[in-house]
């Protein structure tokens, strides 16, 4: 009598692992081996980001592709989907045992990584700050915009629109650097247009679909407003759609935040007047380059600068904002490739 | 006499009562006062709460909730729920979006969009009833995917460049309202009905009362349960291609934290995370209880800092409300 194999979870395991190992063996993984030589060249840069699902770090993301191809270097985008600061922090760790050449990190708790970013430096691998900065650290630069002035510029336009006076409802969700946004809108008005009243601060939640239904009941609460200042990537169109759907296109002007492909067609039709877009591709083009130099000592700001053991790169680089108009708003939709 | 008359009376209120809870269930009858009691102090607080318009503000941006509570009703009824319904929205809507967008038929793609839907409930239905898994695990495993799908089709763009035929549903009104909210109020009827009278889903009731007592029975637990996921995967998949309408595009990162949202309102309404209890029409009404209260933070421009705090404070009070006055009767 021929013995069965007895079948469990140690032969399934074996079985699947064999299986697998067959099935990588026979295929050609030219991204997995690009990927694996830079590694191991210490040419490997990584993007550390945060909330990674939200379109906003499409530019990012481009950028990274074209600073690969231009200093022949593995350039990756990495980090938690949502808005979890814990495991960012775990995953910088897991960055410094890997050893890449240079790491980018947007900070969803800036606090929460100071040490991960100070390990990282003793560890050899430079950091770079893209928009949120911990000064205090071992960084060797920071990039990014001034929130206080990204939301002066948004004032500006809504400003412009509404002729200068009215009431104005302001969009956003309770995050640091978006409230700072909402400070720059007040801050301009009070200076430059006391005419202008916020009259409330709506919570979008920065859900797309929650967004059109929070300024449709704000725009109820308070019908005298002339115009919304969007400070997140969905407030532009969330205001937009809430706008149309109450009738308002026209008389309740909207400046959006960012350059979101879904709400660009609202700037064509002119439901919304306007946007503030961050240079977002300059920050991690520029940001790996940074580091690529630093590393190969290409800036001769002294003969060799880790010998000398100064930092050779600007301490703090304002990256600024874009205004987006019907004018040029052509110019700022994303080619998918 | 007069005594006699009071008596009366409080016999006939007893017995209107009584009747009202046997129509509705005790759970619905106390959301529908606390429901009328906000509104009531609402339209006292702000000018602006009792306008045709905002009523119809609040109601169309419930739409998604509401579809997918009908179906997380019976989930919950049979024992089970559902975590990747806010992830199947996102992926709804972005599959409808991109197949439109590639020129096939708007009806043809709707009806591929709620097999997908149908597809992954029954894929969740298989794994929990057929494999054994854990709900909660598995669901969670299938939020997952299913969010990262939409992500990975994308590529975290939204998908907006569509014909403006697409956005006929979610904008076009009939009797004051978009269509979105009519398909919204006949699903709720619809399910409500069939939940109360239709066998196979009466049978969840039996299969979360007591699973062993449902088996033994004869009521093939594995397909009834599994059913109720396959329901549920289809509503969050109609919710998505509603909100895809409505917006004018598909979008990869809507939904996030909704199962949350929807299982509290249905909780509410008089659902129970131990199964055998709730009706689609307690879960409406709780999903109108909670977005009431979203707008009264906005109509009386409380913080936004404060908004989470107030709102999570009055559910819970409106629980402990209901299970005072249950414990009463």
């Amino acid at each position: 009598m021929n013995r069965q194999p007895k079948l469990n979870r140690r032969t399934l395991l074996g079985a699947a692992a064999t299986g697998a190992g067959a099935v990588l063996g026979g295929l050609p993984l030219p991204h997995f081996t690009q990927r694996a030589l830079a590694q191991g060249a210490g040419k490997e840069y990584v993007f550390l980001s945060i909330v990674t699902q939200v379109p906003f770090w499409v530019d990012h993301r481009m950028a990274l592709r074209d600073a690969e191809k231009a200093l022949g270097v593995t350039a990756s985008f990495t980090g938690p989907l949502d808005f979890d600061t814990a495991a960012q922090a775990r995953q910088l760790d897991e960055l410094i045992a890997r050893k890449p050449a240079g790491i980018l990190i947007f900070p969803g708790d800036a606090n929460a990584l100071a040490g991960g970013i100070d390990r990282a430096a003793e560890a050899g691998i430079p950091v770079a700050m893209i928009i949120g900065d911990v000064p205090e650290s071992k960084r060797v630069v920071h990039l990014g915009i001034s929130n206080m002035e990204a939301g002066r510029v948004g004032g500006e336009m809504l400003a412009e629109a509404i002729g200068g006076k009215g009431k104005v409802l302001l969009g956003t969700f309770p995050a640091p650097a978006v409230l700072e946004r909402v400070e720059g809108y007040k801050a301009l008005f009070k200076e430059k247009y006391p005419d202008i009243q916020v009259v409330d601060i709506v919570n979008d939640k920065a859900d797309p679909s929650y967004a059109p239904t929070a300024y449709a009941q704000a725009l109820q609460a308070h019908p005298d407003v002339v115009g919304i200042g969007g400070t997140d990537g969905d407030s532009g169109k969330g205001a937009a759609v809430a706008v149309t759907e109450a009738g308002l296109k026209g008389k309740v002007k909207i400046v959006a935040m960012d350059r979101n492909d879904d709400m660009l067609p609202f700037i064509e039709d002119g439901t919304i007047q306007g946007a503030v877009a961050q240079k977002s591709y300059v920050e991690a083009f520029l940001g790996v380059h940074l580091l690529h130099w630093l590393n190969t000592n290409g800036m001769k700001v002294v003969t060799n600068s880790a010998a000398a053991g100064v930092n050779p790169l600007p301490e703090r680089i304002v990256t600024g904002v874009m205004r987006i108009t019907k004018a040029n708003v052509d110019q700022f939709k994303h080619q998918k490739n | 006499m007069t005594a006699s008359v009071a008596s009366n009376e409080l016999r006939g209120g007893a017995r209107g009562r009584a009747l009202a809870a046997r129509l509705f269930g005790a759970r619905e009858v106390t959301l529908l006062m606390l429901i009328l009691a906000v509104g009531a102090a609402m339209a006292l607080l702000s000018p602006h709460f009792m306008s045709g318009a905002n009523f119809r503000a609040v109601f169309v941006g419930l739409v998604p909730t509401a579809i997918i509570a009908i179906g997380m009703t019976m989930l919950l009824v049979s024992g089970g729920f559902d975590l990747s319904v806010g992830s199947v929205l996102a992926l709804a809507s972005t599959v409808l979006a991109m197949l439109v967008s590639k020129g096939v038929d708007i009806s043809l793609s709707a009806v591929i969009t709620l097999l997908l839907g149908a597809g992954i409930g029954l894929a969740n239905g298989l794994i929990v009833s057929g494999l054994g898994v854990n709900p909660l695990v598995a669901t969670l495993g299938t939020m997952s995917i299913t969010r990262g799908a939409a992500l990975v089709l994308t590529e975290g763009f939204s998908i907006s460049a569509l014909p403006k035929s697409f956005g006929t549903i979610g904008k076009t009104d009939v009797l004051g309202m978009p269509v979105m909210f009519w398909i919204m109020l006949a699903l709720v009827i619809l399910g409500d009905l069939l939940l109360r009278h239709a066998r196979v889903l009466r049978q969840l009731y039996f299969v979360g009362g007591n699973e062993q007592a449902a088996r033994l029975s004869g009521i093939p637990v594995g397909a009834v349960r599994t059913l109720a996921f396959v329901i549920t995967g289809a509503l969050a998949a109609v919710a998505g291609m509603l909100l895809a309408s409505r917006l004018g595009s598909g979008t990869p990162t809507a939904g996030s934290a909704l199962e949350l949202q929807v299982l509290a309102a249905a909780v509410i309404g008089g659902a129970s995370l131990r199964g055998g209890e709730g009706t689609v029409l307690g879960a409406f009404l709780g999903v109108v209880f909670v977005a009431l209260i979203n707008n009264a933070m906005t109509m009386l421009s409380v913080s936004i800092y404060w908004q989470m705090i107030v709102t999570g404070a009055v559910l819970v009070a409106a629980v402990a409300i209901d299970v005072i006055v249950r414990r009463r009767a």
